[in-house]
């Protein structure tokens, strides 16, 4: 459990000592299923939040080494990147020896969503993005429209200008209704 | 169907709305399932990407594995060196062979002398092997005006991945993240500092936002181009935003306790020609 504090304290010293400890021999495990450096240190960071979320929920209770969890979680993500690309069955068969729950699995398929909206979120124009970013930071409206120098009307309509385009975004993805789909399944 | 301005799809959003286009506004959501869908997706979009904890941990991590990529990095670049080297001492001994060779007399006279190669110099095992170094170009001429606006401040640069801890106390800026590169307009950078503490602030501490620039001399002086006071919200998070009017080069954010000098966080950015 001390990674797991670790982890969901978000604590600088423990988090580099994972990425030490752990990431190389992750990254082996990723190249033996057709991944690359990149791909690993990608994965494996993915991996972490959904256990920062995981681990949170009330009653959580690690029934496995730490690193048969962490490496369960980030093998079960490669292979779904990697089935949209082949033919490649993703289950929720035992990945590196961790059995992925239902409970799991959706999680990880929240971490997918949410990178897509990330992902969306960052094709924005830089005006879109900062301006959605302030409201996402819960700033107050009046001192947005202050700083910008706007009405406050102009910059709810701005905000839903550009609130539109990212719903767009995602919603013409077709990751967005295959992720959909299985977490309402 | 009655559509909804988007100040009122905003204010539904904000809790702003009142009490009879609330209501109506709901009865939409429960009639028109594609309209309920949609709203839907907002509210998961603005949970999602205004989600402060998953941000701040992802920005810790990016942190942590810039830093590892970074001594990889350096490490990698080192040992590259010494096996170009190498190799190029095996080219010319092998040219200088086959010359010698080539030039063996048949009869008594003797070749012409053959200049003596030159090995590269074996560094010595006590030199100092740069640590933190900073992700910046390749070296230009020390003597150029562009590398020197880049030149880092060696003390600021050994803080740069280090965070100072008192009794478990500590500082995350989580935007701008460390190296980050900003574009002027107009001679003008939108800055947007954000952060949260961690752990139990020390008691009557308050906190200074100082930004340097590279010069050590005005580093060494203490004489920062901006300079802030921190105040800490409730929530134990901070920001600050203001329009730099900076050259471009190296820059360092510094967050300071006023009373004891002693520094909470170090960072550098910079600012680049569009």
């Amino acid at each position: 459990m001390y990674y797991i504090r670790g982890i969901l304290g978000n604590d600088s010293r423990v988090l580099e000592e994972l990425y030490r400890k752990f990431l190389p021999p992750f990254t082996s495990m990723l190249r033996k299923q057709g991944g690359g450096n990149d791909d690993a240190r990608d994965v494996f960071q993915e991996a972490l939040v959904v256990v920062f979320h995981h681990a949170a929920r009330p009653g959580f209770q690690l029934t496995a080494a730490f690193q048969a969890y962490l490496f369960g979680i980030g093998k079960f993500i490669w292979l779904r990147q990697r089935k949209k690309n082949s033919r490649i069955e993703v289950t929720s068969e035992p990945q590196a020896g961790y059995d992925i729950d239902a409970d799991l699995e959706h999680r990880i398929m929240e971490n997918e969503k949410r990178m897509l909206f990330r992902e969306k979120f960052l094709e924005l124009g830089a005006d879109c993005r900062q301006l959605l970013q302030r409201f996402f930071d819960r700033e107050p409206l009046a001192k947005i429209a202050s700083d910008m120098g706007y009405t406050d009307d102009y910059i709810k309509k701005k905000n839903r200008v550009c609130k539109e385009k990212l719903v767009e975004s995602i919603e013409k993805d077709r990751r967005y209704k295959e992720i959909a789909t299985v977490i309402s399944a | 169907m009655k559509e909804f301005s988007d100040e009122t799809i905003f204010d539904y959003f904000n809790g702003s709305l009142d009490p009879e286009t609330r209501r109506a506004f709901e009865a939409r959501l429960q009639s028109d399932p594609a309209f309920a869908a949609r709203i839907a997706l907002e509210r998961d979009i603005d949970t999602a990407l205004g989600d402060t904890a998953e941000n701040t941990f992802r920005a810790n991590l990016d942190h942590i594995s810039q830093k590892i990529a970074m001594e990889k990095g350096a490490a990698g670049i080192r040992n590259r060196k010494w096996f170009g080297l190498l190799g190029l001492a095996l080219i010319i001994s092998g040219l200088v062979y086959f010359y010698t060779q080539q030039l063996r007399p048949e009869s008594g006279t003797m070749p012409p002398s053959v200049p003596e190669t030159t090995q590269p110099a074996t560094p010595q095992s006590n030199q100092p092997i740069a640590q933190n170094e900073p992700a910046l170009e390749s070296p230009v001429p020390k003597n150029t005006l562009l590398a020197a606006a880049y030149r880092p401040i060696p003390r600021l640069e050994q803080y740069i991945h280090s965070q100072v801890r008192s009794g478990g106390f500590k500082i995350q800026i989580t935007q701008p993240l460390n190296d980050a590169v900003f574009t002027p307009r107009n001679g003008k950078v939108e800055f947007f500092l954000k952060g949260n503490t961690l752990g139990e602030k020390p008691e009557d501490s308050k906190f200074r936002l100082l930004l340097f620039n590279n010069d050590p001399v005005r580093f060494a002086s203490m004489k920062a181009v901006e300079e802030q006071a921190l105040p800490l919200n409730s929530n134990h998070s901070f920001e600050w935003r203001t329009q730099l009017a900076l050259a471009p080069g190296l820059y360092y954010i510094l967050i300071e306790e006023e009373n004891s000098g002693e520094w909470y966080h170090v960072a550098r950015f910079q600012l680049k020609q569009g």
